[in-house]
């Protein structure tokens, strides 16, 4: 047999595959070929291909492979590392207006504080989650920005605030905890009380609004505590209005994770 | 066809779950191509281990999932070439195997002897056994064959036809009763 064929027939994986490595049209024009001389032995090799695939198959596995191959797997997770994950870097210019914009922001706050100071329960219970609602879908994550002195104020170290001006309530404030926690604030002209959702339960922390507030820059009273964790900051324009914060049975606030009222568990 | 694309099927790669699913179905396929590769069984683990870790790695490079058992098996092979660049095995080959004059009757798979293909393969030089594994194991044609390794494909064709007579001749004389 001629080599040229001898080689089409062994690597052909088929007729269609064999008639296009011999180029057919050459093929038949070759004196004394026709197709009946190669059918036999390709046939021939189909069936051995098939037979010796079968057998390289054919291997008998070690023992527990899988199981290997599982805990070796489960102790090689792969990390990946996509853009968005990696840690945002702040040059100096960038840290500079960032913290003119804190102090911005803390002189605004403060101002807001002392000069806009009105009866606690103007705003509803009703009012408030409804912000609460909206004010959580609101929060542009792309807004924040440093805020390290307000754990000068409250007893949570707070790392970010962002501030921004949903079309249903202009004054809102949102801070982040890191990880741990998020806080929105339900505004009653100069009262607060932050909702902080936590992860978990901050260390000595009390369970129950102090009864004495503490004194915060701009003269505001503020009291920490904290329920089926969620931290509560409540920011009273005056002591006495933090004395009858702690003398409201109803429920003052809302968020959706628990309640700020003045019988908290 | 024993290690064909059977789950056309499959879920998306994307999650520790898919990958449990790519080691129950494709670890034997792997683990045998390894095996007949490497020509024994610590090399054989050794590269189905390194295959899967890979898989996991890049794993999100696996779009269609039908083609799961050939991306596995081409790992495999990678895995096994580098191991061979390692030790400085050249796939150049100077073997004069030849092809045999008549095509001997084929015999049932059951006939052939387990431990007389193993003994065929392994002797074979890498060259001829890389190229004759592809073609058995990834059912690539030789066009592919060329393409992966970059070699000619008249060089591939060669390669692949004498090894494959060479590998029945030896069966044959195998099976020839005493």
């Amino acid at each position: 047999m001629d080599r040229k064929i001898r080689i089409a027939i062994e690597v052909a994986r088929n007729e269609q595959d064999l008639h296009q490595i011999l180029g057919l049209d050459n093929f038949a024009a070759t004196p004394g070929q026709d197709a009946t001389d190669y059918q036999g032995p390709f046939d021939r090799i189909q069936t051995w291909d098939a037979a010796i695939e079968s057998s390289l198959a054919n291997v008998e596995l070690p023992s527990n492979l899988q199981a290997k191959l599982r805990n070796s797997l489960s102790q090689s997770q792969p990390t990946l590392v996509t853009p968005a994950d990696k840690p945002k870097r702040f040059n100096r210019r960038q840290l500079l207006a960032a913290g003119g914009i804190a102090a911005s922001l803390l002189t605004g706050y403060s101002w807001y504080l002392v000069s806009r100071r009105t009866d606690w329960n103007s705003v509803t219970e009703n009012q408030l989650a409804h912000w609460g609602r909206l004010q959580r879908q609101s929060v542009d994550k792309n807004a924040w920005i440093p805020f390290a002195q307000a754990e000068q104020d409250v007893t949570v170290p707070i790392k970010r605030v962002t501030s921004s001006a949903p079309q249903y309530y202009q004054q809102f404030h949102a801070a982040d905890f890191g990880c741990t926690a998020h806080a929105f604030l339900f505004s009653g002209n100069d009262n607060y009380v932050f909702a902080l959702e936590a992860q978990q339960a901050v260390p000595k922390l009390a369970s129950s609004p102090p009864t004495q507030p503490r004194r915060a820059s701009g003269g505001s009273a503020t009291g920490v505590w904290q329920s089926q964790n969620v931290v509560y900051v409540a920011v009273m324009g005056r002591t006495s209005d933090y004395r009858h914060l702690l003398n409201t049975t109803s429920t003052i606030a809302s968020t959706g994770y628990g309640e700020c009222s003045r019988n908290v568990s | 066809m024993a290690f064909r694309p059977q789950d056309h099927s499959a879920p998306s790669p994307n999650t520790a779950f898919e990958l449990e699913a790519l080691v129950s179905q494709y670890s034997r396929a792997v683990y045998a191509y390894g095996f007949r590769l490497s020509g024994n069984a610590v090399d054989a683990e050794d590269l189905t281990q390194q295959t899967f870790l890979l898989a996991q790695q890049k794993l999100h490079q696996l779009r269609d999932t039908s083609r799961a058992r050939s991306w596995l098996l081409a790992i495999v092979r990678n895995c096994f070439l580098q191991e061979l660049k390692k030790r400085r095995v050249s796939l150049e080959s100077d073997s004069d195997l030849q092809m045999e004059d008549d095509i001997p009757d084929p015999v049932a798979s059951a006939e052939i002897d387990q431990e007389q293909i193993h003994q065929c393969i392994a002797e074979l030089a890498p060259a001829f056994r890389i190229v004759l594994l592809m073609y058995y194991f990834e059912q690539a044609s030789y066009k592919e064959i060329a393409a992966q390794l970059d070699l000619p494909v008249g060089t591939v064709m060669s390669r692949l036809a004498r090894a494959k007579s060479q590998l029945r001749q030896k069966l044959t004389a195998a099976n020839v009763p005493e």
